[in-house]
């Protein structure tokens, strides 16, 4: 089982990474890949004000290009830490914490939008692996356990 | 509320001898309102996520944000910080940035 945790000199190491674990984390920038896609782009830039059409126009306007932009550094970040895994772990600066945390999130908004995840589909214990909105659950699951290791730091 | 209403020029001014014009003091008013930022609900995002947004949002210790958070989790919605219209575009901004559902709206009085 991976490990998040502190390792001094303003790093943090993500340790106990077997082959599973590294197959899914590398799944990530695939999945990340569908950001944009309809019926999934919705859950990222979202309406703020939605009683007042011309505020809320304006501040899309406004807005919708810095998510753009802090999604897509989160995702560039996460690919570069994933390419220095090493015999199972990887130390990452602490700059990178938020970068990783935005990155498994955001996998698993875009798993539960195409799955139409809800909570009931995560409380299931019945899994059938050859049903893929199961395994998109697990996965949901999994990298859930990361970013919660994450929120602990 | 009492007001002095002889000499608060604010509410009322003489447009001639013996009338008294009550001014509108409504549209300052709904100037003024504050707005409210909601977080809502959503089936995916975890609840220490929830609460460490929220705690690093707007400085709320760990208890507030997992009190805001459950009321997210079992009510559907938690109004989270009431305030100016400009720092509520900014929380909703970046609760949007951590992938929280989220909104404001004027206060109802």
């Amino acid at each position: 089982m991976f490990i998040v945790e502190h390792i001094g000199g303003e790093s943090v190491g993500i340790g106990g990474i077997d082959e599973w674990t590294e197959a899914l984390l590398m799944e990530i920038p695939r999945i990340l890949a569908h950001r944009n896609d309809p019926g999934v782009r919705g859950r990222f830039f979202q309406d703020a004000v939605p009683s007042e059409a011309d505020a809320n126009a304006e501040f899309r306007a406004a807005m919708d290009p810095e998510l753009e932009h802090l999604f897509a550094s989160a995702e560039k970040i996460l690919i570069k830490d994933l390419a220095r895994i090493e015999d199972g772990f990887v130390a990452i600066p602490d700059t990178h914490v938020r970068a990783w945390m935005d990155a498994l999130n955001q996998a698993r908004l875009i798993l539960g939008e195409w799955y139409t995840i809800e909570e009931e589909d995560l409380r299931a214990s019945a899994f059938d692996p050859g049903d893929e909105r199961d395994v998109a659950a697990l996965k949901v699951h999994f990298f859930g356990a990361m970013l919660h290791q994450f929120t602990q730091l | 509320m009492n007001r002095n209403w002889k000499q608060d020029p604010a509410v009322w001014s003489a447009t001639e001898p013996g009338v008294i014009r009550f001014e509108d003091t409504e549209t300052q008013d709904q100037l003024d309102l504050p707005w409210n930022v909601i977080v809502h609900n959503d089936p995916i995002n975890l609840m220490s996520y929830v609460t460490m947004v929220l705690q690093r949002i707007f400085g709320y210790p760990r208890v507030k944000a997992e009190t805001l958070m459950m009321e997210v989790h079992h009510l559907g919605r938690s109004v989270v910080w009431s305030g100016g219209r400009e720092h509520a575009e900014h929380y909703v901004h970046q609760l949007h940035g951590y992938q929280l559902l989220a909104t404001m709206e004027k206060l109802e009085l």
